[in-house]
């Protein structure tokens, strides 16, 4: 690689700058050096991201930005642990390993996918998902949510069988979710990075602190450069932190299960209202298509902005601003206790906003944009 | 928005530069060498390659301008703060006619920089001896009255013969400083550690913003060689040494040999320029490419296979061999700054000078 030259626009030049200082303003040298490693792994010639993939980049982009996530966040625990920062053991990821070996595990399958892409099938994917959640809540049972308040729900999770096997279904449903929303500029970045800061905020855990700090830098660059994505590997690795961690959080009681509900709002409505969607077409509800609500949103930013990672950002600042956003307003401006079940009236509000947006963005949008060929 | 092809090993340059600047000085260290890599990025000012007989890539002369940016930022954030530094009448920080003199020499080099030869050297020579002069006469104290020589001191007595001789001085000082920037971080390396040494004894926040501006290059310019202090660097850093010097000796904080130690090599250096020419006959102004900076480069040049790590090699080289032995001797405390002693520095310097000048010379 040392001696790769590419063209590198004075566009480019002031992109790379406004990062490191932003990363620098919010993170210090920390978040320089993770900005210098994200620039580093956007130069790489190996999992690139093909342009126009999930219906709205349109510049070559690497998909291993998860991977730089996880690394990153490795890196400062790391250094956290080896200064002595690491003293609280209460939290989920550095008391259970197991939960850890289960993200791990996760990654590398998306890892897989993101280096050799359509080298594991899909249903091939969803069975190894099935059985690393399966061996995690054997092993933790603790984290099937027992009270979450709903009736009739609460008896079914407190089957045994029941219990486990609709925790299941929830863990992988979340990181495929979460794998679905990963498409605009900042979008999952965004929510991973504002959910984490809550978690840290309430439980003060370094673990959760090193994810804020690798995944709100990741935003950065997603948002401003558009040329590095999750990926694979960072939307299955970290979904499975973030379901993982809320579950965790509401068997000890940090977090009701109405305010995560509204802190992981977009990837959860949205990937229900694709199921529904494509089963009411009749379409294969695992084939995907773009029709989210990130794709119409796109569709009309980019008539309107002539900077195509502009509109990208923009489609995805928004999207966090009005989901995870309003759990982390409502939090800063104590509207309500995050233990408190009157959540549930927030997110009832942003599947309405959904659905209606949704139907708005729809309007004046040609059908050849909705499906795409597989 | 212009493109240009920018090497991963620029790149890699770069980020370096700023995670340096960055742990040296924080943010605003970065925001400098974010400016200083925008400056490489423009068509005007651009050096052309080879000028000094040492960089081999293109740059830019504006440098200077860094620098000058450097310390009024540096300076404005020290003010705003509240931080004036324990003696508010130390030099450059409040007291005008200093600036007078070391931005106005900074001007007069920037208008050779941005119009090449668009002043002859006689005129340069003139307006700065001017610009000089008004410093001297409305700071009359900065004309040493006596250097401990005898005949010497007897003809300082006379207070215009005094004026004329430091006037002469000056100018010529500052001239040497413009003739051996050349290399990466020679002039900016001295002017480091004088505004490290000032600053200490003098406590002016016009030294210590000084210090931040010309480590930042100091950084930018040894790792890139994209820029260069141009005239306007060496007119500005070089009247800064000057006038600093000057004020420290005046204030009693440092001796006469103590400054000629700190400032041997573009002094000793272009002293001998003159009497090379003068010996083979040359025109004493005409610029050539066999100062000791440009042996040790061709020396360099033999060891590195980087033309930028061999250039800077050698300006680091002889700034740590020169004002760098002087620093060492300053924090291990071993002599007094207003001792006489550091003649005996002087006389070693002086000594590996010939020695080096000799031994690469016969090997070019």
């Amino acid at each position: 690689m040392g001696k790769n030259l590419f063209v590198l626009t004075g566009k480019d030049l002031l992109k790379l700058s406004a990062m490191m200082l932003l990363a620098t303003i919010f993170f210090g040298l920390t978040g320089l050096v993770i900005i210098i490693i994200l620039q580093w792994f956007t130069r790489q010639s190996y999992a690139q991201d093909s342009v126009d993939k999930h219906g709205i980049s349109k510049i070559g982009a690497s998909r291993l930005g998860g991977l730089a996530v996880i690394l990153c966040t490795v890196g400062l625990l790391g250094v956290g642990t080896y200064t002595g920062l690491v003293g609280d053991l209460r939290v989920p990821f550095e008391a259970q390993l197991f939960g850890w070996l289960a993200v791990l595990a996760c990654m590398a399958l998306g890892l897989t996918e993101d280096l050799y892409n359509d080298y594991l099938s899909p249903r091939f994917r969803l069975w190894v998902e099935l059985i690393i959640f399966a061996l995690l809540i054997s092993y933790r049972p603790a984290l099937i949510p027992l009270d979450l308040g709903v009736w009739g729900l609460d008896a079914l999770m407190a089957a045994p069988i029941m219990g486990w096997l609709l925790t299941i279904i929830f863990c992988v449903g979340f990181i495929n979710a979460v794998n679905m929303a990963d498409g605009a500029n900042g979008l999952m970045p965004g929510i991973l990075a504002i959910a984490f800061s809550l978690f840290f905020s309430e439980t003060g855990s370094l673990v959760y602190a090193a994810l804020m700090i690798s995944c709100g830098l990741f935003a950065i660059f997603n948002v401003i450069s558009g040329r590095i994505f999750l990926g694979d590997a960072g939307s299955y690795g970290l979904g499975a932190a973030l379901v993982l961690s809320g579950l965790f959080l509401f068997s000890e009681g940090v977090f009701s299960a109405p305010f995560l509900a509204v802190l992981l709002a977009y990837p959860c409505i949205d990937f229900v209202s694709a199921i529904v969607r494509r089963r009411w077409v009749g379409r294969a509800i695992f084939l995907p298509d773009n029709d989210h609500l990130h794709n119409r949103i796109h569709f009309h930013f980019q008539k309107r902005f002539r900077s195509a990672t502009l509109a990208n950002s923009l489609t995805g600042g928004v999207i966090v601003a009005s989901s995870a956003g309003i759990a982390m307003l409502g939090n800063v401006l104590n509207w309500l206790p995050v233990t408190s079940q009157l959540w549930a009236l927030v997110f009832i509000l942003q599947c309405i906003a959904y659905v209606f947006i949704f139907y708005l963005a729809g309007l004046g949008r040609p059908m050849s944009q909705h499906v795409i060929d597989v | 928005m212009n493109s240009f092809v920018l090497s991963s090993r620029e790149l890699s340059k770069l980020a370096i530069m700023a995670l340096l600047a960055t742990a040296a000085f924080g943010l605003s260290g970065l925001i400098m060498i974010l400016i200083m890599q925008l400056m490489t990025m423009q068509s005007y000012a651009a050096d052309s390659i080879d000028k000094h007989g040492i960089s081999e890539v293109q740059s830019s002369r504006l440098g200077g301008v860094a620098v000058a940016i450097g310390v009024l930022v540096s300076m404005g954030f020290l003010l705003m703060n509240g931080y004036r530094g324990s003696n508010i009448l130390a030099p450059l920080g409040i007291f005008w006619p200093l600036w007078l003199g070391a931005f106005g020499c900074f001007f007069l080099g920037l208008l050779e920089d941005l119009r090449n030869n668009s002043l002859s050297p006689r005129a340069r020579l003139a307006s700065k001896s001017l610009l000089l002069l008004v410093v001297f006469i409305v700071s009359p104290d900065l004309v040493p009255s006596s250097i401990g020589l005898w005949g010497i001191d007897w003809l300082l007595g006379f207070s215009w013969v005094a004026l004329l001789v430091t006037l002469f001085f000056s100018v010529g000082f500052i001239n040497a400083v413009n003739t051996v920037d050349g290399a990466n971080g020679l002039v900016s390396g001295i002017f480091v550690i004088t505004c490290f040494i000032f600053s200490n004894e003098i406590s002016g926040i016009a030294l210590q913003a000084g210090l931040f501006g010309a480590s930042l290059f100091l950084i930018f310019n040894v790792i890139s060689g994209r820029l260069f202090l141009g005239d306007a660097g060496s007119y500005g850093i070089g009247s800064a040494m000057l006038l600093s010097g000057l004020v420290a000796y005046n204030m009693g904080v440092v001796s006469l040999p103590f400054l000629s130690a700190l400032y041997f090599y573009p002094c000793v250096d272009f002293s001998v320029s003159l009497l090379r020419r003068w010996r083979s006959g040359a025109s004493l102004t005409a610029p050539d490419n066999d100062h000791l900076h440009n042996l040790i480069n061709t020396f360099f040049n033999g060891v590195f296979r980087s033309k930028n790590m061999a250039n800077s090699a050698t300006g680091l080289s002889i700034a740590l061999g020169s004002s760098g032995l002087v620093l060492f001797i300053y924090l291990a405390d071993y002599i007094s700054l207003s001792s006489n002693l550091w003649l005996w520095v002087f006389a070693l310097q002086s000594a590996l000078y010939g020695l080096i000048f000799m031994s690469i010379g016969k090997r070019k």
